[in-house]
């Protein structure tokens, strides 16, 4: 595979994606976060720390950033899971401008082979280079974002048909009403801003290496708000519901050039619609539902 | 079973309970009836733990349960069908019901699935449309469904607020075999009740609760139904302090 763009549009989707499904994850058990683009920062200035300053390996830079994101969101869970509905949304919001603006003047640099290297307040952070150093190709990368995607796409799957993704589900549905069948709802609630944490960071790190370079800019209140109109607009009955989203906002609308220009006017029109029209987006529950009921049917009438 | 002593509960400056004193002996069907605004929800939910009492103390089984978070007086056997929020909507009837369960089904799943072997006897039609999204069945099914689950949670104490609101009168009487049922099986019943006509019929012990304190405790029979009927809606206090006008509690509901 040679075609440098369709890698490119490619690989933006799938980091892009652990953004959506992150989001996604908070819309289950109820809640709306205008900060997810926080965790995903943290993670792209940690991984890249630990890699391009510290030397480690690609993976440990990864798995270290998806740590110090989760890290972070359970710093951000304990004082704001009482908190419910727009409380809930400001607390992330002014979360995340915090963590955005702490980047802005947030500096430490170390001399490696005669140049400096490392963030550098509003000028950003640059050459991540470890995958170009150990001849990672992008098409390798590629696959590399993919495997994680999928890895994670399956963990979602296997939760919504866990006990614990029914929790998270009643949650969303009546909180009070599941605290009454006798379970813990903030406990629950901080696992889920967690585990939201875990999977943004994922994506970011992986960003910040593609990218070789991260400046806060990048993680404005924007991306965050794209991560939870995927979900809006894929669905939020399942978690291939967001990475729908993600298709049509980047797949379509801003990698076909002829409509890139349009692209916000076209997301904003469609998010419009789709609130009113399919509160849930088109995946939502009753669609999953529905779906898996004819799948029961044709499975039932092969044998 | 349940003792509750000088109950207290405001929402802001709002008093909706006066120091309220009643019980609930074991194996009986108590119902508690008053007007609108009485404070009856607000009793219902001080002792499932979702208000929290400004004075008083609630004691269940001989221990001391005030204070205590609605999970962990679902632990004690205590369980609400609450009005108005009966299902979880977008998940399906099998589902609400495992839902009941969840404190017990890491550990005992057999039982679980026996348990909901029971309950699908119980509620046929529950059986029969156990695969259906909960939000979707009429509102006695979600009735049904709501109390089968409270039963997934094996309570020693299950507590209904109005369970008739808004159903149909053969429904309502359906429901009200379903109470006399689970009570003769051994669960022990206390119920919040408008009607006050079938609350009676199979009811042991009955409280009346009106302006946030508790004016009637005994038999039914002990009141003529008259009386009782205009007194759970109308509030008798009100009546004779103002014969001609003013009747409704000013308040309002408290849920």
């Amino acid at each position: 595979m040679d075609d440098i763009y369709l890698i490119a549009v490619l690989s933006n989707i799938g980091m892009i994606s652990f953004i959506a499904l992150s989001a996604y994850l908070l819309l289950v058990v109820g809640e709306i976060s205008f900060g997810q683009q926080a965790f995903f920062a943290v993670s792209a200035y940690g991984s890249g720390i630990a890699t391009a300053m510290w030397g480690w390996p690609i993976w440990l830079g990864l798995l270290w950033g998806a740590l110090v994101a989760g890290a972070a969101a359970l710093v951000v869970a304990i004082p704001t899971v009482r908190l419910r509905g727009l409380y809930f949304s400001v607390a992330t919001l002014a979360f995340a401008e915090m963590v955005r603006l702490i980047f802005e003047i947030f500096t430490y640099q170390v001399e490696i082979e005669g140049e400096l290297v490392g963030p550098d307040g509003s000028d950003g952070f640059r050459d991540i280079r470890a995958i170009y150093d150990s001849n990672v190709s992008d098409f390798e990368y590629l696959l590399i974002i993919y495997g994680l995607l999928s890895v994670v796409l399956i963990g979602f799957l296997i939760l919504e048909r866990s006990r614990l993704g029914a929790i998270f589900r009643m949650i969303g549905e009546d909180p009070l009403l599941t605290e009454m069948q006798g379970l813990n709802v903030n406990a629950y609630k901080i696992l889920a801003v967690v585990m939201a944490g875990v999977v943004a960071g994922i994506g970011g790190a992986l960003y910040a290496h593609l990218a070789t370079y991260v400046e806060p800019k990048i993680f404005n209140v924007m991306l965050g708000v794209h991560a939870l109109a995927y979900g809006l607009i894929g669905g939020l009955g399942t978690a291939v519901g967001p990475l729908i989203g993600v298709a049509i906002d980047i797949g379509l609308l801003e990698s076909i050039r002829a409509i890139s220009g349009y692209r916000m006017i076209v997301f904003g029109g469609l998010v419009a619609v789709l609130l009113i029209v399919r509160p849930r987006g088109l995946l939502d529950e009753a669609a999953v539902h529905w779906l898996r009921g004819r799948w029961r049917g044709l499975v039932r009438a092969e044998n | 079973m349940l003792e509750v002593n000088g109950i207290a509960a405001a929402y802001g400056s709002i008093e909706a309970l006066r120091g309220v004193d009643l019980s609930v002996e074991e194996g009986g069907i108590t119902c508690l009836l008053g007007p609108n605004g009485a404070g009856k929800t607000t009793l219902m939910m001080t002792i499932a733990g979702i208000v929290k009492p400004r004075r008083g103390s609630i004691n269940f089984l001989d221990r001391d349960i005030t204070g205590m978070g609605p999970s962990g007086i679902v632990r004690r056997g205590i369980a609400l069908v609450p009005e108005n929020r009966l299902v979880f909507p977008d998940m399906n009837v099998h589902e609400n019901l495992i839902a009941g369960a969840y404190l017990r089904l890491g550990k005992r799943k057999a039982q679980v699935r026996q348990d909901i072997d029971h309950v699908f006897t119980r509620f046929p039609r529950l059986q029969e449309r156990s695969k259906q999204l909960a939000g979707t069945l009429s509102g006695g099914e979600q009735q049904m469904l709501a109390v089968a689950r409270a039963l997934m949670a094996r309570p020693k104490l299950l507590m209904m607020d109005e369970p008739s609101l808004g159903l149909a009168p053969l429904v309502v009487e359906e429901i009200f075999r379903i109470i006399s049922d689970l009570n003769a099986d051994g669960t022990t019943i206390f119920l919040v009740e408008q009607n006050a006509h079938m609350a009676l019929q199979v009811a042991d012990h009955f409280f009346l609760l009106e302006q946030g304190q508790v004016t009637f405790s005994g038999k039914p029979g002990q009141l003529s139904e008259h009386e009782v009927i205009q007194r759970a809606y109308l509030g008798k206090g009100q009546e004779r302090e103002r014969p001609t006008q003013d009747r409704g509690h000013p308040g309002g509901k408290t849920h």
